[in-house]
């Protein structure tokens, strides 16, 4: 810790104004501030703060991830980890750069979208292509818009539906075979290449034919699909954490689950052939994941409560709408996107009728 | 209503009830600038030998509140940079008059008697306006008066210790109080918590037989529910936004009893002295202007620390050349403030920390008392729009959205959405994870409407 300090006081000056290396300046405060916590002092009321802060906040959500991880290190292999390698080298270079364009700190958001990219991708993508979509999220999803805080679109969602836009086929054909065994994977070497990619089909096309897989082996994982969403019991272990955490908010969670539940369940009733049941519907494909881990970024989700209840029940039901009436087998990345386009409107709705109920008492 | 601000942190150095009364000491140090007042108009000579409860200064911005000489002596108007000293000691009084000149416009001669001796004896700055939290103004007509026997911001006078042996004092304070205000319509309201305590002045007050003018309140016994704003947004106390209502402490009730019952100036007060860098925090009961560094010396562990007039999450910093006691002060709160910086913070499970949004790990362990220091502990951020301001507001208020709007400047809408209904008590500012500074954005917005609001009434 001595010694930390030593290089930081030896290094400081060097990124001071005036400096040659002022340019990268946010790059070193960012390394900095991840070592020793900011300096500063309260200088109003509440002189206490509570010691929550983003960066605590963002970590929380990768101690979440952390189960679906390792489920998909088991079934997909070492790849996984190159892909967030790949991942968080070029997001965080774009992040970096466009902190020195704007002489601005580097935000801790990133930390989440450079993790959680990888996890919503086929796990055989191509790792140029995991670059290149991290690259578009970041510009385009979040820092055209300013940064964290003020991104209207979930940046790893937004990158992975310009990849599933941009490279249809690729995509479809991404596809792992899961290990069935632990020496089959996590003894092998990671292909760089997609040479052992299989254009299979997911639990959710099998489902479209009629062939339903079990419920142990969706509960379990073993089955093909993304990275992340693979594992349905790693996703809830992870998911319930954060919701226990209160980083995750319930309301969302809740409201999306239980929508897509009602509504498949209806679907089921009403439509058998076309809509599987409530059980199969939530274990299959990335609704788990996306109600735990994309649909709750509290950025691009509505920021007042009862807006999060609204949002979580539109994000089910048009998942549910997407799977059961169009052509597309999952829609969790569409209406989650969806839900992000109607977040202000959400929250526009409640601050009038907020502001109605106190033009009132007045 | 429900109390969505139900958290409540463990902490260490809460003061005892009973009170310690200091040494009377040599030398007294009077600030002339307290939280709301401001004794700008000095009516004494260099010099002047003045005896106990003489006019030292008048604040002549609020109907001339007077600062009074706690003990007989010599004052000094020009020793001490902000405060007039006065060197304690049996002195002759000669020349009885203040000092000619600026002669005091003081509503003094339009008050009503009691209200006017209550004035003069020091007693007028514990009468607040509940919706501003500024001293009340003496010429209007209360419609309801909240007398709160609670004080739940940390390391504050406490009620049990000031009430120990004077609740009978406290129901007289009442009486006092009632033939002040006069007024037949004004409805009286008792905040209270739950306990003992809560029982005794309940007591009292029906002694002062207010005859179906007293309605007994009890609230949650969680920071801010003292708050009378709060009070009265919840219990609906007033009807319009032009009824006056005022808010009295226990502090405050002791004064008038002393005053208007014994014609005693109000020159002593009992400050709690706490906080996590004290040895054995107490209450204390010293004069105006006595020393500060004379009753932090004694109790305080080290000197790196942070000194706060009032409780950490509604006071203010001691003002940097304060050397005495103000008559405003109700506790000091003495943080630790370790040099420094904490090493990997962010990560560090939190076995020894407690957070609002339980990241730390706490639910799994045992309660540990919060550490209190004034280290921020994180870079300031945009917001993330987490929820937790609105989901610890006891108003019951949307503050990421308020702080959206103030940040754009759009402030009608920020009023539209019930801006004056902040009761500023700080709790946003503490849970939010970017760090914002709500409280004091809040605050300042509140103040500029109400300029507002004051120039257009003049306008008109």
């Amino acid at each position: 810790m001595k010694v930390f300090e030593k290089l930081f006081g030896v290094a400081r000056p060097f990124f001071e104004d005036g400096q040659p290396l002022h340019l990268v300046h946010p790059v070193y405060q960012a390394i900095e501030n991840l070592f020793f916590a900011p300096n500063a002092r309260t200088h109003t009321a509440p002189f206490v703060r509570d010691a929550l802060d983003l960066k605590r906040y963002m970590t929380m959500v990768i101690i979440a991830l952390l189960p679906a991880f390792f489920a998909s290190i088991y079934f997909f292999g070492w790849r996984v980890l190159l892909m967030i390698i790949v991942s968080y080298a070029a997001g965080g270079t774009v992040e970096c750069l466009f902190a020195m364009i704007r002489k601005d700190e580097i935000a801790e958001g990133f930390l989440v979208t450079g993790f959680i990219f990888p996890l919503v991708l086929p796990p055989a993508t191509p790792l140029w292509m995991v670059a290149v979509g991290v690259v578009f999220g970041v510009i385009v999803g979040k820092e055209a818009f300013g940064g964290t805080g003020r991104n209207l679109f979930n940046a790893a969602l937004v990158g992975r539906c310009f990849l599933s836009i941009g490279y249809p086929a690729t995509m479809a054909n991404a596809w792992l075979q899961p290990a069935t065994s632990a020496t089959d994977r996590l003894l092998a070497l990671p292909s760089l290449g997609a040479a052992d990619a299989v254009s299979a089909a997911t639990p959710l096309v099998l489902a479209g034919r009629g062939e339903m897989v079990p419920i142990p082996d969706l509960l379990w994982g073993g089955v093909l699909g993304s990275v992340g969403e693979t594992s349905a019991i790693a996703v809830i272990a992870g998911g319930v954490f954060l919701v226990a955490c209160g980083v995750a908010n319930w309301r969302t969670v809740i409201g999306t689950l239980g929508s897509f539940a009602v509504l498949s369940a209806v679907l089921h009733e009403t439509f058998p052939a076309q809509a599987p049941s409530p059980t199969f519907a939530l274990l299959s494909g990335g609704i788990l994941f996306g109600a735990f881990f994309m649909a709750t970024d509290p950025v691009t989700s509505p920021v007042t409560l009862t807006g999060k209840w609204a949002y979580g029940i539109l994000i089910g039901t048009v998942t549910v709408l997407i799977r059961v009436f169009s052509g597309y087998t999952e829609g969790v990345t569409f209406a989650i996107l969806l839900g992000n386009c109607c977040a202000p409107l959400i929250d526009e709705a409640v601050i009038r009728g907020r502001m109605r109920r106190y033009a009132r008492a007045r | 209503m429900t109390s969505p601000s139900a958290h409540q942190p463990l902490l260490a150095g809460r003061p005892a009830d009973n009170t310690t009364v200091l040494p009377a000491p040599d030398t007294l140090y009077l600030p002339l600038t307290s939280r709301r007042l401001c004794f700008s108009d000095t009516r004494v000579r260099d010099g002047q030998a003045v005896r106990a409860g003489q006019v030292l200064a008048r604040d002549p911005d609020h109907w001339g509140i007077p600062l009074l000489a706690p003990r007989a002596g010599t004052a000094r108007t020009m020793a001490l940079d902000g405060h007039i000293v006065l060197e304690v000691g049996p002195v002759e009084v000669s020349d009885e008059s203040d000092l000619p000149g600026v002669d005091a416009k003081t509503a003094e001669a339009e008050l009503p008697g009691k209200r006017a001796d209550l004035l003069q004896l020091g007693g007028w700055q514990f009468v607040r306006d509940a919706r501003t939290d500024a001293i009340a103004d003496p010429t209007q007509t209360p419609r309801a008066v909240i007398i709160v026997a609670l004080a739940l911001d940390s390391f504050v006078a406490q009620p049990d210790a000031l009430l120990e042996g004077r609740v009978l004092d406290f129901a007289r304070g009442i009486a006092a109080l009632t033939s002040a205000v006069g007024s037949t319509g004004c409805q009286y309201h008792l905040l209270v918590g739950k306990g003992k305590l809560s029982e005794l002045v309940s007591g009292a007050v029906r002694e002062a037989k207010l005859h179906g003018r007293l309605m007994i309140h009890h609230v949650p016994q969680v920071y801010p529910h003292d708050n009378a704003q709060l009070a009265m947004q919840t219990f609906r106390m007033a009807n319009s936004a032009d009824d006056v209502v005022w808010c009295i402490g226990v502090d405050g009730m002791l004064a008038i009893k002393d005053a208007l019952v014994d014609g005693k100036p109000c020159v002593d007060r009992t400050v709690a002295v706490g906080g996590p860098a004290i040895q054995s925090p107490r209450h204390v009961r010293a004069p105006i202007g006595h020393p500060v560094a004379d009753i932090l010396a004694p109790l305080t562990v080290d000197d790196t620390c942070r000194v706060i007039n009032g409780g950490f999450m509604s006071g203010a910093d001691l003002a940097p050349g304060q050397r005495g006691l103000d008559g405003e002060c109700v506790g000091l709160t003495v943080l630790d403030d370790p040099p420094g910086r904490e090493f990997v913070g962010f990560m560090r499970p939190g076995l020894e920390r407690q957070s609002f949004s339980r990241c730390f790990l706490e639910a799994l362990f045992p309660r540990v008392p919060v550490r209190l220091t004034p280290v921020v502990g994180g870079e300031e951020r945009a917001c993330v729009a987490c929820g937790y301001c609105e989901q610890i507001c006891p108003a019951g208020l949307l503050p990421q959205v308020l702080h959206r709007y103030l940040y754009n400047e759009q402030m009608d809408d920020a009023h539209a959405l019930g801006l004056n209904l902040c009761v500023e008590c700080g709790l946003c500012s503490y849970v939010c994870p970017c760090k914002i500074e709500l409280r004091e954005q809040f605050s300042s917005a509140k103040h500029q409407l109400r300029c507002e609001d004051d120039d257009a009434s003049m306008a008109v």
